[in-house]
């Protein structure tokens, strides 16, 4: 089955996640570092940063889909209240808009 | 007496199994059943032994078990992979139950094959050969050649063995009850529940039709390894009761001279084999869970063949987690990791005392991990680990036990085949990578992140039909709990609380929510009903924080 973009673009954020928060502290667990040589250790290390890489950078177009989601999801939530600023708050956090973006590159 | 009816039906198999039992030392059980007094006495005059025997429990076990048939050879091959509920003694006599029966007439065969194929033997084979080449207590295999010249085995299932198979079943719940409600120590092992299970794996393994399908699974699975072969089965000759498959040609993989003298690379053939057994369980999540030395074969050009598919074992994707955070624990002697997921897989109860625990699953580790790589016995090792969760109430998964099984009888046969084989070295550095790549695998986590987004969506969805439901009930007064009678005082009491605590905490949610879309409206009777939702929802709160101080008071 066909790809959606916003499966596209989720995995494009899930990526980058995983890049940024989880990659070191798995690789630095002790019973992974028993687990495997450090030839091996380093060798899979490399492999599965280039793979979310990949993931991350196949998706990136897509990850407005995500936020034109996230923003529906959220739009159930009453306007001006405390959750519907948590929530504003948690999708531009996961999902920057599009403008910020382009700014944050520059 | 709820007992009667099962024992008057089945009274001559009742009759056979007490008087096996009381022959091996058993009567007392008998006794303990509170069949009578007087039952017992009557084993004692008629055979003249004493209430205990000389011989090892287990090994009495075995030999009743051997002398009772198919159903009680099968459900002691199944207890000896469940070191959680019989003790480490009867595990390994029970492993040495042989599934070997005389077979049955060649008329009989005749007769179901034509009865399932709806076509005489000679119309669908060129030839059958009239000798069994093997038979067990499920089935007999026959050699055959097909009107093509094809080589083909057929697998028949013995006649009326749904029917005996019924019988013993139905005595052995009753025997499952009467030990639950009249033997406590018995009870924690919960006997009925584990019967059922029986039932299920057995009904599955009379299947025929399952395990070709299995087997189609099992080739389609690797159809990248060259070197297993899985024989291809005949869909168009086979039924429930009768499999047709390709007839191999190969060498047991326990003769190991014979092996040698074909000159077959003995390290690649258990090297090949831990390799299908590990990626099977952990890739696949399906795997052989029977693979004694029996099943295996290996051909001329080195390559493995596995037979029989009937009893397969299978693990979902989030239980595949679970296990491999097991194995990788155990298997590097991590023992906060092994906790932490004994935690998170919610098998720890309010009991036990973690520090204690903790402390005793880090002897074993200790222990194990001074072991020579090669020295290791992963079976052992988890038989060991259960008696310790054991000793601190909990009860390791029954997906672990299975998994060590077929771990540990590949490490066997690999010992056999191979004795310089480390099993260790294989095992640690496969396990460590799948583990390493699956926590890591983005893919993973969006498929079930979208799964979670679209169960929210789904529960958005219906919740406002859900909440009309319920409160509709609590307008007819038709809001009612069933709950289980605990065995005590304070387990029942702890029931409740946990159950009230459960359904204040759950009507809080449920009004607070309907409450913020109520809110969200113009219309002043939905705003008016948003307030009053609120004002339950702090109720059930309080309600919730109640039962909490209470609960902990207890």
């Amino acid at each position: 089955m066909a790809e959606s973009s916003f499966d596209k673009g989720l995995e494009s954020l899930v990526a980058e996640l995983i890049r940024t928060h989880l990659v070191d502290s798995v690789f630095a667990k002790d019973a992974v570092r028993k687990g495997l040589t450090p030839e091996k250790l380093e060798s899979l290390r490399q492999e599965i940063l280039t793979r979310l890489k990949e993931a991350e950078e196949s998706g990136l177009e897509h990850r407005d889909a995500v936020r034109k989601v996230m923003e529906t999801i959220s739009g159930f939530i009453p306007k001006d209240s405390l959750m519907s600023t948590v929530a504003k708050s948690f999708v531009d956090k996961i999902v920057p808009p599009a403008a910020s973006q382009d700014k944050e590159e520059e | 007496m709820a007992y009667w009816p099962w024992m008057l039906r089945d009274i001559g198999r009742l009759r056979r199994i007490t008087s096996i039992l009381a022959r091996h030392g058993f009567s007392d059980v008998a006794a303990r059943l509170r069949f009578g007094a007087w039952l017992k006495n009557l084993f004692n005059k008629l055979f003249r032994r004493p209430l205990s025997s000389p011989i090892p429990i287990g090994k009495r076990i075995r030999m009743v078990a051997e002398e009772l048939g198919p159903t009680f050879v099968k459900l002691g091959q199944m207890l000896a992979t469940r070191p959680d509920l019989v003790p480490m003694h009867v595990v390994s006599e029970l492993r040495f139950l042989q599934d070997q029966v005389p077979g049955f007439p060649f008329e009989d065969v005749r007769a179901i094959v034509e009865a399932d194929l709806g076509a005489s033997v000679d119309e669908v084979f060129a030839s059958v050969d009239s000798a069994p080449i093997a038979a067990a207590s499920i089935a007999q295999v026959h050699r055959a050649t097909l009107k093509d010249g094809t080589q083909v085995i057929i697998k028949v299932q013995r006649p009326n063995l749904p029917e005996t198979i019924k019988a013993d079943l139905r005595i052995l719940s009753g025997l499952a009850s009467m030990l639950e409600r009249r033997v406590p120590e018995i009870r924690q092992f919960r006997p009925l529940a584990i019967v059922e299970e029986f039932r299920r794996s057995l009904s599955r393994e009379m299947d025929f039709e399952m395990e070709l399908l299995s087997m189609l699974r099992y080739a389609e699975m690797f159809s990248d390894e060259p070197k297993l072969h899985v024989p291809t089965p005949y869909p168009e000759y086979s039924s429930k009761r009768v499999l047709v498959m390709e007839y191999v040609e190969g060498i047991k993989v326990s003769e190991r001279q014979s092996l040698i003298d074909a000159g077959v690379d003995l390290p690649s053939i258990v090297e090949t084999g831990m390799r299908i057994t590990l990626r099977s369980i952990f890739e696949f999540g399906f795997f052989h869970a029977d693979p004694h030395p029996g099943n295996f074969f290996v051909r001329s050009d080195g390559s493995i063949v596995l037979l029989d598919f009937g009893m397969m074992g299978s693990l979902e994707s989030r239980r595949i987690d679970e296990m491999l955070v097991f194995m990788v624990a155990i298997l590097t002697g991590d023992v906060d990791m092994l906790v932490n997921q004994l935690l998170d897989a919610d098998l720890i109860g309010d009991e036990t005392d973690l520090r204690s625990m903790r402390g005793d699953l880090q002897a074993i580790l200790d222990r194990y991990s001074n072991i020579r790589l090669g020295g290791l016995d992963v079976a052992g090792f988890l038989a060991e680990l259960a008696d310790v969760t054991i000793a601190h109430q909990v009860v390791l998964p029954a997906d672990l036990l299975l998994v060590g099984k077929a771990m540990g009888t590949m490490e066997g046969l690999g010992q056999e085949v191979y004795p310089e084989f480390q099993p260790l070295e294989a095992i640690r550095p496969y396990l460590t990578e799948v583990y390493v790549k699956r926590v890591l695998d983005a893919k993973r986590h969006t498929q079930t992140a979208a799964r979670s987004l679209l169960d929210g969506l789904n529960l958005l969805k219906e919740a406002p039909f859900d909440i009309r439901r319920i409160l509709r009930r609590l307008r007819r007064n038709e809001m009612g709990l069933i709950v289980r009678s605990a065995d005590s005082d304070f387990e029942q009491r702890a029931a409740s609380a946990r159950i009230n605590r459960l359904i204040f905490g759950g009507m809080f949610t449920l009004f607070f929510f309907a409450g913020i879309f109520l809110l969200d409206s113009s219309s002043p009777v939905r705003i008016v009903a948003g307030v009053v939702s609120e004002v339950f929802a702090w109720g059930f709160l309080m309600g919730f924080g109640w039962f909490m101080i209470q609960g902990d008071r207890r």
